[in-house]
């Protein structure tokens, strides 16, 4: 059923292929945030990243920072990026690292400006104007399932996610697997309890090993913590709507995943290496993980919800779904696709997946969502440890 | 489907233990579920909020309950079909929770 299902992209000179065309304000220091703000401002077609952190940032956090960094920088649906930076070394690194993909960059540094905001603003909005120009002469040509990468997320869940909109979900995991793609789970507390049905699911016994070892590994830090995982899951919420055990709860978040063997653990922001199914070792909190998958190269996500959630991904172009018929009647410009009629005998699971299927080729192709049309879309980094 | 009665139960899985209540049920309700295999009815002998879940066969006392193919708990008491499962019935069974 794979091979109708084809879109329009943006072909890039590294291999991949873009659903959208943005120009990246990539802002790497703190103090450059508010004048990368301001740039945006003036340039609303862009979109922008800044970062809290720089200077004393070690150890793993340098490690993932700049994982992610790199990750957004060369994103499949970036097509330039305005690097704005207060030192040149990280300036010209990140500049390089775009360049190297064959995209065009700008990079504009404080120090160049005299830690003149104002001129700084002034040069950058220039710069962004010319890359934009560039940008709009690109135009997109056909793609298959085989050039795509998608992330599965949920966030604010019910029982009705657990039984239509995640499943649903999952079968769409199994057809982009099945036509070449790559598809990325995360989450990791979320394996919790359901450990042994993804461990089942591993491509290796060393894949169903890193598995087991990156949920024991958050389990002994919310110990430390004082926090009793196993005491308190499901939550008094999760309880309320009708979720009676941890298996229930988990059993329910995986199988956004498929049926598909688990290729490989991936540290958070690292690409697959390859395509088929791979599972995110990160923070399971939705603006953490999204900016996981997305660093990692995935072009959209597919976001399932109960009651609602507004937040989406900047840079991957976010499918909401829900199949809680009062959220998909209440929620009219947030819920983009209404898996509602699942629970009510309207539509089967084989309906729902062809159009979800068709619904994601035009998102693929530049149909707008709602997340992207009213803007509430943020990329993160995650930290570890404590800046020096 | 003019006359049909809606469906106010759903089961992922034909051969489930669960089926979800799509609206809050009465006790008493004769109940119309929607299965993979098209739909079945049962009635039910308790209040079940709305998305919470009932049994649809009897559950002796330590049964391992089935939801999408996959077991989410295990019976603390015997539940009849037609009752609300929940923490007062079903207990997880990977960590030893009470």
């Amino acid at each position: 059923m794979t091979e109708e299902y084809r879109f329009d992209a943006y072909r890039r000179p590294d291999g991949s292929v873009g659903l959208r065309n943005d120009l990246l304000i990539l802002s790497l220091s703190g103090l450059t945030t508010p004048i990368a703000r301001r740039v945006a401002s003036a340039l609303p077609q862009a979109k922008v990243i800044t970062v809290p952190y720089t200077g004393g940032i070690i150890g793993e956090d340098a490690v993932l920072r700049r994982r992610m960094l790199s990750g957004f920088a060369t994103h499949p649906n970036v097509g330039a990026v305005l690097v704005i930076s207060c030192n040149p070394i990280e300036g010209n690194l990140y500049r390089d690292v775009v360049e190297a993909s064959g995209r065009p960059a700008a990079k504009l540094v404080l120090d160049d400006y005299g830690h003149d905001g104002l001129r700084l603003t002034d040069a950058a909005i220039r710069a962004g104007a010319r890359l934009l120009r560039e940008l709009s002469a690109m135009r997109r040509s056909p793609a298959a399932l085989s050039d795509l990468c998608i992330g599965v997320e949920c966030g604010r869940s019910d029982t009705s996610s657990g039984v239509a909109s995640n499943p649903l979900v999952g079968r769409i995991a199994d057809a982009v697997v099945a036509g070449g793609g790559r598809v990325m789970g995360g989450e990791t507390m979320e394996w919790f309890g359901a450990e042994h049905l993804l461990e089942k699911r591993a491509a290796t016994p060393a894949v169903a090993e890193r598995l087991r070892e990156a949920v024991d590994r958050r389990m002994q830090r919310a110990e430390a913590a004082g926090i009793d995982l196993i005491g308190s899951n499901p939550g008094p919420a999760n309880i309320a709507m009708g979720l009676s055990t941890l298996e229930e709860k988990s059993l329910g978040a995986v199988m956004k995943t498929g049926t598909s063997p688990v290729y490989g653990v991936l540290q958070h922001g690292e690409a697959p290496a390859g395509p088929g199914l791979w599972l995110m070792d990160q923070p399971f909190y939705s603006t953490e993980s999204l900016s996981g998958f997305v660093a990692a190269g995935a072009h959209m996500v597919l976001f399932t919800t109960g009651p609602g959630n507004s937040f989406v991904s900047l840079l991957a172009p976010t499918v909401k779904l829900s199949a809680n018929a009062v959220a998909c009647r209440e929620l009219t410009e947030q819920i983009d696709f209404d898996a509602s009629g699942i629970l009510t005998g309207e539509m089967t699971f084989d309906d729902a997946s062809k159009a979800l299927l068709q619904h994601m080729m035009g998102v693929a192709s530049g149909t707008s969502t709602f997340g992207e049309i009213l803007g509430e879309g943020d990329e993160t980094i995650s930290r570890n440890g404590e800046t020096l | 489907m003019a006359g049909e009665p809606e469906y106010a139960g759903f089961m992922l899985h034909t051969d489930d233990d669960i089926a979800l209540a799509l609206v809050p049920l009465e006790a008493g309700a004769l109940v119309r579920i929607v299965t993979p295999d098209g739909p079945r009815e049962l009635e039910v002998k308790e209040d079940i909020p709305l998305y919470h879940k009932f049994a649809t066969r009897d559950l002796a006392e330590g049964t391992a309950v089935i939801k999408g193919g996959e077991a989410i708990g295990v019976t603390s008491a015997p539940v009849g079909c037609g009752m609300h499962l929940h923490i007062q019935n079903l207990k997880s069974m990977r960590y030893g929770v009470s």
